[in-house]
């Protein structure tokens, strides 16, 4: 008969920590077949050995744990498992310790994703995000004004740095037509250059001319997302020349964007692209704000541009400032107040802000963004800006 | 400001000291089984000894291999001047607290039995 402890018993002793495993497994193996086996017998002397294995094991889980581990342990295995018995002798503390920090790793990452999505991703649908800048109308403490459709158009003539000019501006829309349930959603009032701006296509149809866009008088069209033609209009070409009703008025659906632009904000998704014309219109305007195709017609607008291949944002804003000038001069009654209010250009890179609080301080990208570095380039005005008045 | 000894501690030094020049592990075990009744595991009597060793109370060194031991070898305990003192301290206050009390303290623990679960019927 074999007199040495049973097989079960002495694998679970290779748990104990060294050097004490040495003269406990000695210890067990000696009593076990020197006294306890002689006493009781085969049986009762294997259950008094895994008795003792579960306990010993117990008792060195459950010891006091040392306050500090020698330095030379540091980066050992023998810290991690110093750590992992002491939290296991304090549950309590374990729990809250693992539980604030995932709590804390949760909301970082939450942080992060929500960072990331809003402040750092690349606009999608937008092609080449770098060469788009943010156009500003500021006064010297910052404060911003709208400007009018009539203005942008000019301004984006006169700027040989900027390929295009346009504007946009988010507008809260109730869509509704026949087979369509009534739906809340965030569309865009948009200038003619926005699309080619942003060097989106259109999936199916097409997108609105410039005319459309800023003529009152051409007929009211609108564009819509492919996210809203998939959901509302279950992917049916049959949605083009559709009618629609939007906040009340009847507009034909000419096309669908690209399946992967939803807008440029950051924030809000835009499911309907609506012309600029229109914005006064679909926000219920009083008489006192006029037409939109007047001057006058201030439009709390965002204004993007695309510089130019190889031009400095800070080239384009020289160009646009001395442009605005010439805007003053030539109508002194409307323009009158971007006298004080300059164009002021960020180089935006694909972000763009949505707050007039954010944006002396919005960073979108790794290189950050800021208002164009005139330094250099003041006192050289453009050569290319003409008098739009004249033109 | 040194720590007092729990009752498992003084039983440890009392048996290392009783042993004297045989005390290892096997040893310390039986001796607090034989002289108190307590069971105690191989794991707690080192992890004991390991505690009082670290406070200096006692010293340890590597002894003789036996085959039952499978070749490993046993570790001796002695107790140290340190351990001494503290045991001696510890174990006088409990001697001077009991002083005259003792006999109060038998009868009370025969008069009552503790808590009964009473048995119906």
């Amino acid at each position: 008969m074999s007199r040495r402890p049973p097989l079960l018993g002495r694998l679970a002793l290779r748990l104990l920590p060294r050097p004490h495993r040495h003269y406990v497994v000695g210890d067990l193996e000696e009593e076990f077949s020197e006294s306890v086996l002689p006493r009781l017998g085969r049986v009762r002397a294997s259950v008094w050995f895994l008795g003792q294995v579960v306990r010993s094991l117990v008792a060195f889980v459950r010891r006091p744990p040392r306050t500090s581990l020698p330095t030379r342990h540091r980066g050992s295995p023998i810290e991690v498992r110093f750590a992992m018995r002491s939290l296991l002798r304090r549950p309590a503390f374990a729990f809250l310790a693992v539980g604030t920090l995932g709590v804390g790793i949760g909301a970082t990452t939450s942080v992060f994703s929500v960072a990331n999505w809003v402040l750092f991703r690349p606009v999608p649908g937008v092609a080449d995000p770098d060469q788009i800048v943010v156009v500003e109308f500021r006064d010297a403490s910052g404060d911003d004004a709208g400007v009018s459709l009539a203005n942008v158009n000019d301004l984006g003539e006169a700027s040989s740095a900027l390929s295009h000019l346009a504007a946009h501006t988010l507008v809260s829309l109730q869509v509704a037509g026949t087979g369509v349930d009534a739906t809340s959603l965030m569309g865009e009032a948009v200038s003619g250059d926005y699309f080619e701006l942003l060097g989106v296509r259109a999936a199916i149809g097409r997108l609105m001319t410039g005319v459309e866009a800023e003529d009152e008088s051409s007929e009211a069209v609108a564009v819509i997302s492919y996210e809203l033609w998939t959901r509302l209009f279950g992917s049916s070409p049959s949605v083009l020349d559709r009618a629609i009703r939007i906040n009340g008025f009847v507009f034909r659906v000419v096309g669908v964007a690209d399946e992967h632009f939803k807008g440029i904000d950051r924030i809000e998704r835009v499911d309907v692209w609506v012309p600029g014309a229109r914005y006064f219109d679909l926000r219920h305007a009083p008489p006192s704000w006029g037409n939109t195709s007047e001057r006058t017609a201030r439009f709390y607008m965002q204004t993007l541009g695309r510089l130019a291949p190889g031009v400095q944002a800070a080239t384009a804003e020289d160009q646009l400032r001395t442009a605005m000038e010439y805007l003053v001069e030539a109508y002194p009654d409307e323009n009158q107040r971007y006298a004080d209010y300059k164009p002021t250009v960020f180089e935006g890179t694909g972000a763009w802000p949505r707050e007039r609080d954010l944006h002396s301080s919005y960073s979108l990208r790794s290189r950050g963004s800021r208002p164009a570095d005139r330094g250099s380039q003041r006192g050289q005005p453009p050569d290319r800006a003409r008098n739009p008045a004249s033109g | 400001m040194s720590r007092g000894l729990g009752e498992f501690e003084q039983l440890m030094l009392f048996a290392v000291l009783r042993l004297g020049k045989d005390a290892y592990g096997v040893a310390i075990r039986q001796e607090i089984a034989r002289e108190t009744g307590r069971d105690v595991s191989a794991g707690a009597v080192y992890t004991g000894l390991d505690r009082l060793q670290v406070r200096g109370y006692l010293t340890s060194w590597e002894g003789e291999t036996t085959p039952a031991r499978g070749g490993r070898r046993r570790k001796y305990y002695r107790l140290e001047p340190a351990g001494a003192r503290t045991l001696e301290r510890s174990y006088s206050n409990i001697s001077q607290m009991a002083d005259g009390v003792l006999r109060q303290l038998s009868e009370l623990a025969a008069g009552d039995k503790g808590p009964q679960r009473g048995r119906v019927g």
